[in-house]
Parts: structure tokens; sequence; C-alpha cells
């Protein structure tokens, strides 16, 4: 089974990240990705809820997409998109950013906790909360890519004439 | 000239609510629901989000709904809300070599690496109104169990390497770069229409943002101009994709890059012919067209009035509509365009006392000129550019002239 | 292939259970945000108060306008810092002059506004300096004929804006004369002001603040001594 397709660049087109900041990477696109209500649930089920404080309140904008010309050219302005931002400060002075696609203030919120959370104490949230979300998405990606791959075709060519 | 108008309010207030009235329909029919416009009216959703320029199936569908149905409306609905919001940042740009396919097809080559996938196309269904739709509803009477699923195949799609480069690898086409004549991508800000006021010529970055967001029923006429000979440049579908591509931002506070999440793109690359110069070889050359959601036709007329608006910088003679970049660029917004033709049903009561006047006083003169025609000399005072003149002073000159 | 396998790889490393040791957050953003000076609690309404005096300010050149009390960074004046809230955004470049750049006030303003820093006046959209700043108001953006707009608006920190009277002005928005009494400007400032009054339409508009007060100056505004 390949899962080149689906997993290519899943987490950052950089090519030069350090494995800290790779490892940020993967779980700020975990976080934004996943659904609302699974991060509400996991949220609600902490034993201990930390507290903290917006260092910048959740906020509704936009992102300029942009493509490339030829898509891999040089780039241009293609329109577009909602995107909801939020900072928060954790009790521990930890800072968790979240940036979601969208308008839901409460997803970029609770990414920008988890995100706090998982640079405090990754190894508690990461294969509890960061992990089964991954699969859940990539379930769905690949489930996509399966239901695609049974209208691939193979044109026969006719031979004309006599 | 424009004067202000005063009045009408009681009337506008009632117009709106019988607006209200006549969207909603038939009471005793259920209302539709945004999520039911979302999930159900997905294609007009995309053309709103396209050329509405944002990408959030929720608004465009909620703009839809508003809208009565009516694109354009509902693109200017969403182009208007947009201006409400602040624009955080740019993206970085999105790398559609990594899209996860929904549908992949070359119109060029019939084996590829990855194969041709058809995705969920209109292209092969006969076009025959199904009336089960209408009757029943889904076929297998709407029980969720029974209705039309895709059993996934054991396999997910093959990697699909970009055709276009298979074409590039042995010389046969242009390079994505061609005009910068750089072996990486020039990555600095491409022109921004919504914040630069559109400068002729205007560069390729800024021809493919105006395309991108423009009428679709206008750049498909275009296209289809080019195809009939205005401009024709045999054009091969080289390789059309769909699907989802990551976008990702880089916030200044945060100093690295983020996926912020997906969205569904429609891409196509265009092979084009192109005989040459003196100094340069035949090479074929490429047309381009990216567009929010699944809008294949709009990708495809994008891709080919792109390669026409090349005409100028490939050494084309410019003889077409669709290779005349200020005839395209400035006519292809659907907002500017209703925009001006709606402006005519804005009162314009002075304007026209006044063509009353105008048109009075030239039937006068003519009137007077014909039955004085027995001297021709007096045709001869007749300038076009007289009607501005009060008439006396034709009177005078006509009287000065027979003196 | 390649990079595909990578990062293929790299997936599964991540689905793994172990992650890196817990990152110092210092080190994996941009700069540092201990201790960062707050923005506008309710960037919505806050920003469109200040907008609004800011609009009077230049449209009624000479008056002072205040700003509500609220803290601002090492070495900004309250009002600076509020204009610079409320006017920023990633798409407005902007350069302080080298005496004011401390790091807590450009770690705030890079986190609040998500503006850029130019080094270069002539690229700033907005520029933050103190009177005594090296270079003269021509190093600005001055705009062009066709866009006069696209000039630098420069936000100026001076002593204070009620000391005696020393300038008349006059110009549009200016029902005659209006006396105005800025302290703290070398004696550079006049003739600055009036070749930035020459180039109509082209030229820099001017916010001096002091505190939490400010004064506007736009280029139409004519300085007497």
């Amino acid at each position: 089974m390949t899962h080149a397709q689906a997993f290519s660049q899943s987490f950052s087109q950089t090519k030069d990240s350090t494995s800290e900041v790779a490892d940020r990477q993967y779980w700020m696109s975990v976080l934004a990705r996943a659904d609302l209500s699974d991060l509400e649930a996991y949220w609600q089920n902490l034993p201990l809820q930390p507290t903290f404080r917006h260092l910048r309140k959740p906020e509704i904008g936009m992102a300029m997409v942009r493509g490339r010309t030829g898509g891999t050219g040089s780039p241009f302005n293609l329109g577009e998109i909602t995107l909801t931002r939020c900072v928060v400060e954790l009790d521990g002075n930890t800072q968790g950013f979240g940036y979601v696609r969208g308008r839901s203030r409460r997803h970029a919120e609770l990414a920008a906790l988890f995100d706090g959370l998982m640079c405090e104490n990754c190894n508690e949230h990461g294969p509890a909360l960061i992990q089964p979300l991954h699969e859940q998405w990539l379930a769905r990606r690949e489930e996509v890519s399966r239901k695609a791959a049974t209208t691939k075709v193979n044109f026969m060519t006719m031979v004309r004439g006599s | 000239m424009y004067v202000a108008v005063k009045g009408g309010e009681k009337a506008i207030d009632q117009a709106h609510s019988w607006l209200d009235e006549t969207r909603r329909g038939d009471t005793s029919i259920p209302e539709l629901s945004v999520a039911q416009i979302r999930q159900q009216m997905g294609l007009a959703v995309d053309r709103v989000m396209a050329e509405g320029s944002l990408y959030d199936p929720e608004l465009a569908a909620l703009a839809l709904k508003q809208a009565s149905g009516d694109a354009i409306e509902a693109i200017f609905l969403l182009r208007a809300y947009r201006t409400t919001l602040p624009r955080f940042l740019a993206s970085l740009p999105m790398e559609t070599n990594t899209m996860a396919i929904q549908r992949r097809i070359s119109a060029a080559y019939k084996d590829l690496p990855g194969g041709q996938v058809l995705g969920p196309t209109y292209d092969y269904t006969h076009r025959l109104l199904d009336f089960t739709l209408l009757a029943n509803g889904e076929r297998g009477n709407s029980s969720p169990s029974t209705l039309p699923s895709t059993q996934p195949s054991d396999e997910t799609v093959e990697d699909c390497p970009r055709v276009l480069d298979f074409l590039n690898s042995e010389g046969l086409i242009e390079s994505p770069l061609a005009n910068s004549g750089d072996l990486q991508p020039d990555d600095s800000a491409p022109a921004d229409l919504t914040r630069q006021p559109l400068d002729y010529p205007a560069g390729r970055d800024l021809r493919l943002q105006a395309l991108a967001r423009g009428d679709e029923g206008f750049l498909l006429a275009l296209a289809y101009s080019t195809q009939r000979g205005y401009g024709r440049n045999h054009p091969f579908a080289g390789e059309i994709r769909q699907g989802e591509v990551a976008v990702e931002i880089a916030p200044e506070e945060l100093g690295f890059a983020v996926i912020v999440g997906d969205i569904q793109v429609s891409e196509c690359d265009m092979i084009n012919q192109f005989i040459g110069t003196a100094t340069e070889a035949p090479r074929f050359t490429r047309g381009y067209g990216l567009a929010f959601g699944n809008s294949e036709r709009k990708a495809l007329a994008m891709a080919l009035v792109d390669r026409a608006l090349r005409a100028r910088e490939l050494g084309e003679d410019v003889v077409s509509p669709a290779q005349d970049e200020e005839f395209v660029l400035a006519h292809c917004d659907n907002l500017d365009s209703s925009g001006f033709v709606s402006h005519l049903k804005l009162p314009h009561y002075v304007d026209f006392q006044s063509e009353l006047v105008l048109l009075r006083r030239l039937r006068k003169e003519f009137e007077q000129r014909t039955s004085g025609r027995q001297d021709p000399k007096a045709n001869t005072t007749s300038k076009p550019g007289n009607q501005d003149e009060p008439s006396m002073d034709n009177e005078q000159h006509r009287e000065v002239k027979q003196a | 292939m390649t990079a595909t396998n990578e990062t293929h790889l790299f997936a599964m490393q991540a689905l793994s259970t172990t992650f890196s040791p817990a990152l110092s957050p210092a080190t994996s953003t941009a700069f540092s945000l201990a201790g960062l000076c707050a923005g506008f609690d309710d960037p919505v309404h806050q920003s469109q108060q200040v907008f609004r005096r800011a609009l009077t300010a230049l449209s009624e050149p000479g008056t002072v306008q205040n700003v509500p009390e609220s803290p601002a960074p090492e070495g900004a004046h309250s009002a600076s810092y509020q204009l610079c809230l409320t006017l920023l955004d990633a798409e407005t470049p902007l350069w302080i002059a080298p005496a004011l750049r401390t790091d807590a006030l450009v770690s705030a303003l890079r986190f609040h506004c998500g503006c850029r820093l130019v080094d270069e006046p002539g690229q700033a959209e907005f520029a933050l300096i103190s009177p005594d700043f090296d270079g003269d108001l021509t190093h600005f953006a001055q705009g062009s004929h066709e866009y006069p707009d696209r000039s630098t608006t420069v936000i100026v920190q001076v002593e204070s804006l009620d000391a005696a009277s020393t300038w008349t002005l006059r110009g549009p928005g200016i029902d005659g004369i209006r006396k105005v009494g800025i302290a703290g400007l070398d004696p550079r400032w006049p003739g600055m002001l009036a070749d930035n009054c020459r180039q109509f339409p082209c030229g820099v508009d001017l916010m001096f603040t002091a505190g939490t007060a400010l004064m506007g100056l736009p280029r139409t505004t004519r300085v007497e001594i």
C-alpha cells in the first residue's frame, strides 16, 4: 500500500526545519485539520484544565492564498481563505499558537491551547490526542483516495481501418 | 451628472419584505438549509467561492441562499463580506504537485504514471434528466444505508507526477520559469489587484489573479473564441487535476511555517503550439488555470485565455479579443461588469432631461435645414461639432454666409 | 521519490509515541514573547476610537487629540503605540529610527500588528521617529503624482504638544490660523516642513505624539514661525 500520495509533505513544504520545529509543524497541522468536536471533547476530559490568558484573543481574518504559475513557477495571488488565529499563554509561561482555516474562534483557541500543552508535555498529549487525530485525518484522506482509485481507467486505442 | 433623490423609503422596505417572501417561496415546502446547499449544490458553492475570491464553503452557501441562487449576487455578497475582514498575511505558494488527487486526466497522453483518474465527473453522464430524483428523491428511496456509495478500492491513487514535467525534461516545452530566465521561481511578492489598481501592461501574475476571479461565462466565451480562430493556439489539455492542497502560512510572530488546513482546487495545464522564431526552436508553450473548488470548466477556460494573453510576450500578433490584455482584464470581473451595467437602473433624470433638450434642438435645426434645402450652401455650415452651440449661432452663421 | 520517502519516514516517526523533548518556546518562535506588552483588549472598538482621533487630528491640523491611557512598550509614547496598533498590519512596512528600536517595541509591534520592519525609510509606509532622527523628511517615500497616497506617514515622538505657542499654521482644515507649541523639535524642522509642503501633492503626512496626546500635520499645512 502506498501512502506516499496522502502523506507527501503533509506537515510543511519547508525543507530546512530543525527536528523540534518539524515536530511542532506536525502537531499544529494536525490540530488545524482536526474536527472541533474532537478537540472540545479532549479538552473537557482533561483531568486538570490549565489556566491561561490570551495574548491574542481568537480573531477572524483572511490569508491571501498564492498559487504558482504552471504549478511550479513564480507565485501569483489566487484568492483568499478565511483564517482564525489565537495565541494563549499557559500558567507555566508557555505560549501556544493556533492558526485554523475557517471562522471558528473556539477551534483556533483550542488549537492554541493544545499547541501550548504539547510544548509543555508532548509525551502525554502526543499519543493521546495528536496521534489519534492524525490517524483519523489520514483515514479520511485515504478513503477519498481509494474511491478515486476505483475511477482509474485505461483507455484503449482502437485500431483503425482494416 | 448625478442628483440625489429622496423618498421611496417605505416602498423600498416593502420591496425587501416581498423579496424575502419570494426568496422563501411556498412555506408548505421545507426550508433549504445552508448546510444542504453546501452539501448538495457544491458546484454552485465552488463557483461563488472562485469568483467571490474567498474560500469559505459555508459563507458561499449562505450567500447563495440569500441571493435566491443568483450566482453573481452571491459573489457580490461574498466580496462585500471579505472587505470587512483584516488580511493577516499571504500564504506560501501552494505546491499543487502534492495535491491529494481526486481527479486527474490527460488528453495528451493515454498511458502515464498514476493513470487516468476520472473522479466524480459529469463527463460520461448521458445528460438525460433523471426522473427518479424528481419522483422519489435519491435512488434507493433515501434510506441512508441504501444511498448510492462508491465502494473504495483496496489501493489508493498512485503518485501522479506532473505531465508537463515529462515534456519539460525532454526540452519540448518551455520551462514554467520561461519568463524570468532564472533557475528558481521568483518567490518575491506577486502583484495584487486588490491592493493596487490594474495597470497595463500587466505581468502574468496579475493576469492570472484577474482570470482566477474572473467570470466563468466570459472566460469560457473567450476561450471558445480562440478555438474558433480568434487567436488560435492549438491547445491540448495536458493535465487536469482536482483535489485537496494544503495551505501553509509563515506568521511573522511564529518564525516558521504551519499548515492551516486544506482547500479543494481545480488545476489545468494546457499545452499549446508555438512555431518558434528566428532565434528560438519550435516548442510547446503553456497556459495555466487554477481555481477554488471543483471548477474544471473555469480552469480550462482560464488556461486558454492565459495562453492567449501571452501573445505579446511570445511575439505573436495581437489580433483577437482574447489576446487583448486590456479588453480581457478590464471586462472579466463580473462585479465590475454587473455594477456598471446595473447602474443604468439608477435615476438618471437630469441626464435624460438634458438629452431631451438637446434632441429637441437638433430636430428643430434639422427641420429648419430641410425646409431651407433650396439653398445648397445652407448644408455646408452644418457640422456635427455644432450641436453644443446655441441654435441662434447657427442661424447667425448662415445669415452671415448668405450675406 | 526520495523526498516523499523521507516525508513518509518522518510521518511514521511522528506517529510513534516519542516526540522531541519539550521545546523552549523562546527558541521556537521568532522572538521572545516574555513580558510582551499587551495590545488592545478589544481591538475592533479601541482601534476605531483611535482611528477617529487620528482622522480628526489630520483633518483639523494643529488641534491636540487625546487617546485613552494604556500601557506602551519601553521607548514608545502611548499615543504612538496606539496609532501603530490601529494603523499597522502585515501589509504596512514600518521603519523605526534606531534610537527607538527597543526589543520591547519591536516584539510588540511584530506580534500585535504582524508588520514587517524595513531597513530603509523609503520602503516604509509608516515610520516612527524622534525629532533628532538622522536624515530628513525627503528620505521617506514621497508618493508620485499618479499615486500621492504612496508616501510614508511619519509618527514623531516629541516632548510635549502644549508648550507656549511658537508656530502659526495655515491651510485646509484651519479656519484662518492656528497657533501650536510643539516642544523638543530641533531648528531643522521648520525648513523641513516648508520643503515638505512645497512638494504637494507629494510629501509625507506627520503625526506628532507626546504621551497620550497627538497632533496631525498633513502635507497641506503651512508652518510659519
